[in-house]
């Protein structure tokens, strides 16, 4: 459950970036989130939720954009999608590849509500 | 309604204490393996063996992680070599922050090879860079030969393989052949090597490959 950690992480994030502004004023918290990346999307939500639901970000939601696994192959040239996050080109089968995305762990954007509440 | 851009890498903080980590084993000249598996697949055993074939030979510290009990910087302590036991009181992984807590706690000696034995666990380890110049995945051949398949992250994230217990193919349906095959189609720069730490099968030459790697550095 190393979501938590991830979660931890996030709300820090987040309340560095709200330092000057109300974080009361936050209502969503952008990430995105590599299908390979080793986190799942439910855990991590669960956990910002627990970790958030009482204090100045509990009227964020986390907003979670999930990113395919996919290569470049060296050999045949094409970019291809491989949803088990083999490191395999899904077009011919060769191991030559690098990856393109699908490891993403990374907040991009919060949505701030403006004016009084 | 306004969009505030961050576009900030989520483990930026442990990155951050990794790189400082990475620096402090730079500056001292010690190689670092993060070896990480599922609990069982045999990494204090790994250790033992290594420790005994190559004391003498290559200065050597440990730096142990589990969730609970100390019992494994107890059975490395028998050599006389550095160790610190990090608890981690129900945490899945280790981070850079507590490598770098627990190397304070440690005299080193003029160590080579610092080994940090991460908790036992094929998920959480691989998002959580230590500063190490290598993780090293040991998977048991009891383990079966799908697990580079279902856990790829941490697979695709090492530069090494140690497939331990070879000794018990004859007795079980695992393919180590296949093992091999999943194990590279998920990383295929992997370095591979078959182990067995009880009849010591593969031994020297997982201690040459480290001894010579060690010596490389100043």
């Amino acid at each position: 459950m190393h979501e938590l950690s991830l979660a931890r992480a996030i709300v820090s994030i987040v309340r560095e970036h709200t330092n000057c502004s109300d974080p009361d004023h936050v209502v969503g918290v952008n990430i995105r989130l590599g299908k390979s990346a080793g986190a799942v999307a439910g855990s991590l939500q669960l956990a910002f939720q627990a970790l958030t639901a009482q204090g100045p970000l509990r009227r964020a939601a986390l907003i979670i954009e999930e990113i395919p696994f996919c290569v470049h192959c060296f050999v045949c040239g094409m970019d291809s999608e491989n949803a088990d996050g083999v490191r395999i080109c899904a077009c011919c089968g060769k191991t030559d590849v690098e990856i393109l995305s699908g490891t993403e762990l990374e907040v991009s954007t919060i949505e701030m509500e403006e004016g009084d509440l | 309604m306004s969009i505030i851009t961050i576009e900030r890498k989520i483990l930026e903080k442990n990155d951050e204490i990794a790189r400082r980590n990475r620096k402090l084993f730079s500056d001292r000249g010690l190689t670092v393996l993060n070896l990480v598996s599922s609990p069982g697949a045999g990494k204090t055993t790994l250790l033992e063996r290594t420790i005994e074939e190559l004391r003498g030979i290559v200065r050597m510290a440990v730096v142990e992680g589990d969730v609970q009990t100390d019992l494994d910087a107890r059975r490395i302590g028998k050599w006389d070599i550095p160790v610190v036991q990090v608890v981690t009181n129900g945490g899945c992984h280790l981070d850079a922050g507590l490598v770098s807590d627990a190397l304070e706690k440690m005299d080193m000696h003029g160590a080579q090879v610092l080994f940090v034995e991460n908790v036992g666990n094929l998920v959480c380890p691989a998002n959580f860079d230590l500063g190490e110049q290598l993780k090293v995945v040991v998977a048991s051949v009891t383990e079966g030969e799908d697990k580079p398949l279902k856990y790829p992250a941490l697979f695709r994230n090492s530069s090494v393989l140690v497939i331990n217990k070879i000794d018990l193919l004859p007795y079980i349906n695992t393919s180590l052949a296949e093992l091999r095959a999943n194990a590279l189609k998920i990383n295929p720069h992997l370095k591979v090597f078959e182990i067995s730490c009880t009849n010591g099968s593969g031994i020297r030459e997982w201690c040459s490959w480290l001894q010579g790697i060690a010596e490389k550095r100043p």
